[in-house]
């Protein structure tokens, strides 16, 4: 379990480096954009394009499991608020099973589109020519695999509370390095 | 079972399963899944999640969301927020329940720089609610004041609530912004007029402090955030002075802060990496929710229930009024359980073509639509500003204390909606005058 | 038959209030009320890319297909659309779009059946201008301005003048004129109403280029259209040509009024000089090549590309002809397009 945990962990950790990249190129291509266009007459071809089929693709779906791995989904807490940890364990079970089978449709419907768009090399017409679009296709079943990884890893572990009334991991933040703050929702 | 059956079965599974605690964003999804499914066969409802996630998320306009995310993040992370509460302590300390004073004013400051009222209430709140329990304030008074200062966040530009309804409205997402700046700043006049008379008429809730603070010391706080006006100037004024767009604006907007932040030494690594996995974390789960509205959007839709809601609306001679009073109503009582993208981007498909059929103006009704949702952030049982706050005190304060904190806040903005829906021009008479 | 049909477009735009709104109304009363259409329009069932498979997998029944948005779905009716600046008039371009799509190229057709898509009717949007924030002198002043365009025909023509090209989203339109971040955006008339962009305008170039044909109006689901009765497919092809006319006369509308309200506000329609003329009429050949290099590139048009586009140009002089002999007459054009396309198929 705990191998398994440390092993996702990795993988969340690069997901969300990857992401951060993206986020970080956005703002910088973007901004630099802005001012070439505003100085200079001679914006970035093709910005408006890579922000939309990349970057954006990438910052919303590779973070997938960094949100998964923090438990940090939204939930409605008002009226489960005064059961006991084995009780909501078994409730989180249920949650973590449903979001099992949401996720586990989301990655095979995303990964046949992304299959069929690899095949046909999908391409979308810009206003500068035309820009390959297919590989950001993947990132979609790529960022909701690791999600439903986690998933599974978290449902075990509240079966195991919910039976023997002891978790399996330890509720660590392995973020504490590099998110010192409570999460902003 | 009649499609219309199905689409009510809908909606009460999903209630059930969110009051089971499954995630709101896998609610959504797997009851919208199961829905369509019941109503068109396996085959289209698996469909839908073939491309619509990643064409949802492979948005232009809606890049202004991370960014402006990311623009609130390092503002808080590198201490502007704290300068910001500082100064608006040191210069309301005189007055009845200055700290809450200070609160309100330095969340309406804060909202400037950041995009979303969750984001404001959560960074204000660790600076503010230790601060004004430590003083002996009324613990109702202090989280309640938070929580609903909070709410500017999303009414005083830049506002992701803002960009999300003009994306999906085809209005100008500058002419919202604008619009949103008096109705913002009149919610805080309001509240802060609330704080002081009650402050005033009943000291316990807020124990008068006795500390001496120079001029001197005033001004220097005063001088210590000189960054916000200019990150305001930069925003806006990039977006008013032609030189961007309101999606490039946000880029524009975290740069500035992350700049600034780094030349004033005040964001070291850890504070730089939290910046980006706070932003991160946010955004996937905003646009994760979203993916489930849009589908429950469909099934809706598919069922019939949209498009029922409209023809009893048109069937019944609908007035301007009685169009306002249904949105009222809709979004005071959706604004209780959901969560506050869900309920606008659940509303909209249905709202809209009754707005259009009654010619009204798309920006005043914007504003009274995020007027509405933040209003929703604040009311029980699901009041996610309340959740932050929570998140924030602790075992501190009951959850019961926040919301009975929060009931002359939303008398506030019981009189506030009353205001803006009689006199548009609150709304309107600044996009007006720009242009 | 109740039939669900998904649009990108919002509720007031043209196709869907003067074209498929109005159709789905003739045809629930043609039917006395046993085919029904529900119309979701602003993308509610599906953002414009993603229309074509959302058709092709049942999710709705029929929609409002873009191919410049799935180039890679059906390449060939996108090769073909891309010689959009060939035509400038939205009834000869609706026209010829319906005729050579529907009857004269099996290969287009094909590309849609093969994702379960069957194109019902064709249209033509209202052609394109220069419509600028500033009193240009010509074209010629276009050199170093910022320009808003979309779409590869339309943007290759804006660079013949030595513009730069922005990026705009529509709604954002009327700000990038209004604060300069654009000098001039590339669209149709009715720009001047719906965007009132006549409040930020001050010149705009009368002389029209390009009608987009390349869109279906109304596409259906092979399988759902296979299991119509022959009544039920009667009744909706019998609209047809009228939906088609519909469309068309809506846009020229649209313009009309449009140009009214711009002239009242005092835009400036300025006359293309013949040099601008000229220019556009040799731009035009040049984009036969550059067009028929994409048709190679893309393996479209069988062994003789050049005769695939020949035969689409072929069309659309046949209609001009047609079009000018009507003069204006919509009642005549809509018994036409009956007469030469929709009884023949
Ligand atoms: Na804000
Ligand atoms: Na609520």
């Amino acid at each position: 379990m705990k191998a398994l945990d440390r092993l996702l962990m990795r993988l969340v950790q690069g997901f969300a480096l990857i992401a951060a990249c993206a986020m970080l190129v956005m703002m910088g291509q973007v901004t630099l954009d802005v001012l070439l266009r505003w100085l200079a007459n001679h914006p970035i071809d093709g910005t408006l394009e890579l922000v939309a089929n990349y970057y954006m693709v990438a910052l919303i779906f590779l973070p997938l499991g960094l949100l998964t791995y923090t438990r940090d989904h939204i939930t409605v807490e008002l009226f489960t608020r005064h059961m006991g940890e084995r009780p909501l364990a078994g409730l989180d079970l249920l949650g973590n099973v449903v979001a099992l089978v949401y996720v586990g449709v989301l990655i095979w419907m995303g990964a046949l589109e992304a299959w069929d768009m690899t095949l046909i090399g999908e391409t979308w017409t810009a206003g500068v020519g035309e820009i390959v679009v297919w590989p950001a296709r993947w990132l979609v079943p790529a960022g909701g695999l690791l999600m439903a990884a986690l998933f599974l890893l978290h449902a075990v572990d509240d079966l195991i509370m919910l039976v023997a009334g002891q978790r399996s991991l330890e509720p660590i933040n392995p973020f504490s390095a590099w998110d010192q703050d409570d999460t902003v929702a | 079972m009649t499609d219309m059956m199905i689409g009510l079965s809908g909606v009460g599974i999903l209630l059930l399963l969110m009051a089971l605690r499954v995630p709101i964003a896998v609610s959504l999804g797997v009851v919208s899944l199961g829905g369509i499914v019941a109503l068109r066969g396996v085959d289209p409802a698996l469909g839908m999640l073939r491309a619509m996630p990643y064409e949802f998320g492979a948005s232009w306009t809606l890049s202004a969301v991370p960014m402006f995310l990311l623009m609130g993040a390092f503002a808080y992370h590198s201490g502007l927020t704290r300068l910001l509460y500082d100064a608006a302590r040191l210069w309301l300390m005189r007055v009845p329940g200055g700290l809450a004073l200070a609160t309100n004013f330095g969340s309406a400051g804060f909202a400037a720089v950041s995009g979303s009222s969750m984001a404001t209430t959560a960074s204000m709140g660790r600076l503010a609610i230790p601060e004004m329990l430590r003083y002996g304030y009324d613990r109702g008074l202090a989280t309640g004041t938070v929580a609903a200062s909070g709410t500017l966040g999303a009414l005083i530009p830049p506002s992701i609530l803002f960009i999300i309804y003009g994306w999906y409205t085809e209005q100008s997402i500058s002419k919202l912004f604008l619009a949103g700046v008096i109705p913002g700043l009149l919610t805080a006049v309001f509240f802060a007029s609330m704080i002081v008379i009650r402050c005033w008429l009943n000291p316990k809730l807020a124990p008068q402090r006795h500390e001496q603070v120079s001029w001197a010391e005033r001004m220097a706080s005063l001088r210590a955030v000189w960054p916000l006006p200019l990150l305001v100037l930069g925003v806006l004024g990039s977006i008013y002075g032609g030189v961007a767009s309101p999606t490039e604006a946000g880029a524009l907007g975290a740069a500035m802060t992350l700049a600034i932040a780094l030349l004033q030494r005040r964001l070291p690594w850890r504070a730089f990496c939290a910046s980006l996995a706070e932003a991160l974390r946010t955004t996937a789960s905003i646009f994760f929710i979203a993916i489930g509205a849009v589908m429950l959007t469909r099934f809706l839709a598919m069922a019939g229930l949209s498009t029922g809601l409209v023809e009893l609306v048109t069937s019944m001679d609908m007035t301007v009024a009685w169009a306002l009073l249904a949105l009222v109503l809709v979004y005071l009582v959706l604004g209780m359980f959901l969560d506050p993208l869900g309920v606008m981007l659940l509303t909209l498909p249905v709202f809209l073509p009754v707005f259009h059929a009654l010619n009204m103006d798309l920006i005043w009704i914007g504003v009274l639509v995020v007027k509405l949702i933040e209003v929703g952030l604040l009311t029980p049982p699901v009041g996610m500003n309340v959740y932050v706050v929570k998140s924030v005190v602790g075992d501190q304060v009951a959850l019961g204390t926040v919301f009975k904190g929060l009931l002359w806040f939303l008398l506030c903005e019981a009189l506030l909606l009353l205001l803006l829906g009689s006199f548009p021009q609150l709304a309107l008479w600044l996009p007006n005058l720009v242009g | 038959a109740n039939l669900s049909y998904s649009s990108p477009f919002p509720s007031n735009h043209t196709t869907v209030a003067k074209g498929i709104e109005p159709f789905a109304k003739a045809v629930e009363e043609a039917s006395g009320g046993e085919v029904k259409l529900t119309v979701y329009s602003g993308g509610v069932m599906a953002k414009g890319p993603a229309t074509l498979s959302t058709i092709q997998r049942g999710i709705v029944d029929s929609g409002l297909v873009v191919p410049a948005w799935v180039t890679s779905q059906i390449p060939a009716t996108d090769t073909i659309a891309s010689l959009m600046l060939a035509v400038s008039d939205a009834r000869v371009a609706a026209a010829a779009a319906n005729e050579y799509y529907l009857l004269k190229c099996p290969e287009c057709m094909d590309e849609h059946l093969k994702h379960n898509a069957r194109p019902l009717a064709y249209y033509g949007s209202a052609p394109y201008h220069f419509e600028c924030r500033q009193q240009l002198d010509g074209l010629e002043d276009l050199a170093g301005k910022r320009v808003r365009a979309t779409s590869t025909p339309l943007v290759n023509w804006v660079e013949q003048f030595g513009a730069t090209i922005v990026a705009v989203p529509t709604e954002d339109i009327y700000q990038a004129l209004q604060r300069g971040q654009a000098d001039c955006n590339v669209g149709p008339l009715a720009y001047m109403h719906t965007l009132n962009l006549k409040e930020v305008v001050k010149w705009v170039s009368d002389m029209p280029f390009g009608s987009y044909y390349g869109a279906t109006v109304l596409e259906v689901n092979d399988k759902t259209w296979k299991k119509l009765s022959d009544d039920e497919r009667a009744v909706i092809s019998s609209q047809l040509a009228k939906l088609v006319r519909d469309v068309t006369e809506g846009y020229e509308d649209d313009s009309a009024k449009a140009r009214s309200e711009g002239e009242a506000a005092g835009v400036v329609f300025a006359k293309p000089s013949e040099t601008e003329s000229k220019k556009l009429a040799d731009h035009v050949d040049s984009e036969f090549r550059r067009v028929l290099a994409l048709a190679k590139e893309r393996g479209v048009g069988g062994d003789d590309p050049a005769a695939f586009l020949q035969g689409f140009l072929d069309t659309l002089s046949k209609w001009e002809k047609l079009v000018a002999d009507l003069d204006g007459d919509y009642d005549a054009y809509q018994q036409a397009l009956q007469d030469e396309i929709f009884s023949k198929l």
